[in-house]
Formats: C-alpha cells, structure tokens, sequence
C-alpha cells in the first residue's frame, strides 16, 4: 500500500472527490501517487512533504480543483489527528492497567498495626507507587514503600514496574532500608536504559516494638503523628534514584509508640493547585494533620483526600494523589 | 520560562528562567542549553531569581545539562544509555564540577534541589555576580 493510500483511507474521501466531479459536469478529478503529466494536478501537502497529488481534466475549473485539494488535506489532517488521539488513549489505557496492577489488592496481617492507602491518578498516567510488604533478612516484620517517577505513561509505568520488583527483592537481601535503596540505586544507574528517575521512601517496621528505620531517596519525609498534635517529619538523605551511581542513602530510626501514625504521601498531595494557581503545601498538611492523632487510619486518609479535593476545586489536576497510612494499634 | 539569555563571554552565558519549568518545557531547556554548549559555552548560569515552581522534569532538564556541560552526551531518551551511565559514573567520581551554576533558588526549589541530591552536583549561588565570579 502506498504512503497516499494509508493516509487517504476514509470513505469521506471518495464521497467528495465523486461530489466534485458531479459539479464539474462528471469530469475525472482522482487522487494519485504521482504529479499528472500534462501540469493538470495539484500537489497535497502534509507537514512540509508532498504526499499525492489531485489530477483533473481539463474541463474541471483550476478554482474547484484547488477546493477538492484543499479540502482533502483538511480530511487526512484530520483522519490522522483521530488516529493519534485513538493512539494516546489506547497508551493511557495501557500505562494505567500496568501501574493498577502494581498497587497491593489487599495489606499483609500484621499484628497490631492498621493500614490504609489511596492512589487517585491524574489524568494524564503518572508513576506513583505505594505498597505494604513482608520482608525476610533484616530483622523488621513490614516495609511501607512509597514512591514517584519523574516522568509519564507507559515508560514510567514500566519503570516503577522494575523498581517495585528491584526495592522488594533488595529489602529481602538488603542490611537494612539504606543498603536497599544504594543496590536498586546502583542496579538503575549501571544496568537500565532509563532518562527517568525514582524518588522513593522505604521504612521497616518491626511490629512488635513500633521502630521504624527510614531510607529515603529525594522523596518527601514521611510524618509522624503524635498525641497533642505533634507532627514529626521523618527526614533521610540520599539523592533521587537513577541519576548518582555511587549514591549512599542515610538511616534514620525513629520509634512509633501506641497509637501513633506514620503519613507517607507522593509531592502529588502538596503540589496540589487551587484554581488561582496556589500551591496546597507542606505548612497546611502538617497543619491538617497534626489534628488527626488518634483515628484510624481510613479516616487520616480521608481527611487529607477531601482537604486536598476541595483546596483544589475546579483546578486541573496535574499529578497523582498518592497516600500511604500506617498506625500503630493503642 | 525563559526570559533571556545574556552572553558574558564566548565561554560564559546566563539564562534567566521565570514562571514555571515543568513537564511541558523542560526539554526546551535541554535544547537551549545543549545549543548554547554547542556554540562553545563551557559555564552556563541559570538565574533562577524568578522562577516559580520547579516540578520533578525539571530536575532531569538540569541533571542533563550538568553531564552536557562535563563533555557527555546529553541526555537522549532513546539511545545509548549504557554509556551515558559509564561516562557519568566516571564524572562523578571526578568530584564537584562547577560548569552549571544555580543563581538564587526559592526555598521551596532550594529544598528539592537539596532534596534529590541536584546540589551535590551543582553549586548554588546567591546572586549572579556571585556565580560569575566564582
């Protein structure tokens, strides 16, 4: 099939040229692949390149043969502009089922503690990570993993895809969070062909005792919620994931008493826009939050989410909502 | 997002950024300042006095430009990146390197700079004089 055939495959093609020889008293006007050899054709024009050519007999007026030409060009512009639209969904779509499918359908039983978790997407797809997971080797009961690629659609979606795959059998093998984060770092760096990067935050919790040690790559600190409203940001250095290849990541420990609460949430949540363009922000997370000590964790989550939702309005939606809550039984 | 772009030498040049750099102008900045190294720019400012927001694109647009302006490839989403990492790995072991300059990040762009590592790479600086004459 020509190039000219693919593109000019609509039946509204033939509607019109059929519509134009009618006026021109049934003369030939056709579509071709080559110029006509007596100076009797048209070229058609599609992004700076000649792709056909609209020949006409010599009783079809130049003025409606320039209407025929023009007009078939508008019809590929627009056949091919449906076609990419038909493409990008069907990529959304793809991108989408991939990173739902890495989401957890349900939370390990861990004795004690509650989990809660939502993930609202953008409408474009993003690569936002949660997951609550057992973990062999170092001593801890669960890792509460949450994570943001910097970037869209399908390549992000796969990439998380990797990096779910990598973070989980790191934290089997791993001394602790730190060492996890530097071997996926290390694996992203030296091994995959990725310009994307991952900022993640991995704690492990032993259940038992409510410590909780902390690695973090470049991803905003997970809070702690105390009783008299008393927030604590759990802050670890170490840069992004995939862009340092000797990168070292910081441990922080920290100790989850009784009915405490730890808060881990994508930048979605606090790049939020209300419809002026201003930022939700840190400041009135923390200030939403330190209210929360004490209730489940369900409904931490919904506090936060209907905060967000209704700071931003009718705002459009830039990035995925992402939050992950993790309490300790009193 | 950008404002303009002052030549202060042959080797030396300043990019003012205002507004927003995010998902849908990063790469312009790539492209800019991949022209400019081109041109033969070996020390690129960015003036970052005005600019807004800063999302995660826009530190892939930096990261970029900090190994383009090392002498490595520039960041090329489809090719060649098992080279790129080797090159950068050697780069970075090479220590700091001071061929793209920051002028005067908000805080909020200052804390994801810190943040994600960026400033390990990058000096900051408070104003352009400053980032001139260092």
């Amino acid at each position: 099939m020509s190039e000219l055939a693919s593109l000019a495959d609509d039946p509204g093609l033939e509607v019109l040229l059929a519509a134009a020889s009618a006026l021109a008293g049934g003369a030939a006007i056709a579509l071709e692949d080559s110029p006509g050899p007596d100076g009797r054709s048209l070229p058609l024009r599609l992004d700076e390149r000649t792709v056909g050519h609209v020949h006409y007999d010599a009783a079809v007026p130049g003025e409606l043969a320039e209407l025929v030409r023009a007009s078939l060009e508008m019809t590929i512009r627009g056949a091919r502009a449906h076609a990419s639209r038909v493409r990008a969904a069907q990529e959304l779509a793809i991108g989408r089922d991939i990173q739902r499918s890495l989401l957890p359908r349900r939370f390990p039983d861990v004795a004690g503690w509650r989990f809660a978790a939502d993930y609202e997407p953008a409408r474009e797809v993003g690569g936002d990570l949660y997951d609550v997971f057992r973990v062999r080797g170092s001593g801890a009961d669960v890792a509460l993993l949450i994570a943001d690629v910097t970037g869209k659609g399908v390549p992000a979606a796969l990439l998380m895809a990797d990096t779910k795959a990598l973070l989980h059998a790191a934290a089997d093998n791993a001394d602790d969070p730190a060492d996890a984060l530097s071997r996926v770092n290390r694996i992203l760096t030296l091994e995959r062909r990725s310009s994307l990067f991952v900022t993640a935050a991995l704690a492990e919790v032993d259940a038992g005792s409510g410590a909780l040690r902390l690695a973090s790559a470049g991803h905003e600190p997970p809070l702690l919620l105390g009783p008299g409203g008393r927030v604590e940001q759990i802050r670890a250095g170490g840069p992004i994931l995939g862009a340092f290849a000797g990168a070292t990541y910081d441990l922080t420990d920290c100790q989850v008493a009784p009915g405490e609460t730890v808060v881990l949430y994508t930048d979605g949540i606090t790049d939020t826009r209300d419809e002026g363009g201003t930022f939700y922000g840190e400041a009135r997370l923390l200030a939403l939050v330190a209210g929360l000590h004490g209730v489940e964790p369900e409904e931490v989550l919904a506090a936060v989410l209907d905060d967000v939702r209704s700071f931003r309005g009718e705002a459009e939606v830039y990035d995925d909502l992402t939050i992950l809550v993790a309490r300790r039984e009193p | 997002m950008f404002t303009s772009i002052d030549r202060i030498s042959d080797s030396v040049a300043v990019l003012g950024l205002d507004g927003e750099l995010d998902a849908s102008n990063y790469r312009d900045l790539m492209t800019t300042g991949e022209q400019l190294y081109a041109e033969g720019v070996r020390t690129l400012v960015l003036d970052m006095s005005d600019l807004e927001y800063m999302s995660s694109s826009g530190i892939v647009a930096l990261h970029s430009l900090a190994l383009v302006y090392r002498g490595q490839a520039p960041h090329d989403p489809d090719a060649g990146w098992e080279a790129l990492h080797a090159a950068q790995a050697d780069a970075e072991a090479g220590g700091p390197h001071d061929q793209l300059r920051l002028v005067a990040p908000s805080e909020a762009i200052d804390v994801v700079l810190e943040r994600t590592g960026m400033s390990r790479i990058m000096p900051v600086f408070p104003d352009r004089a400053a980032a001139l004459g260092g």
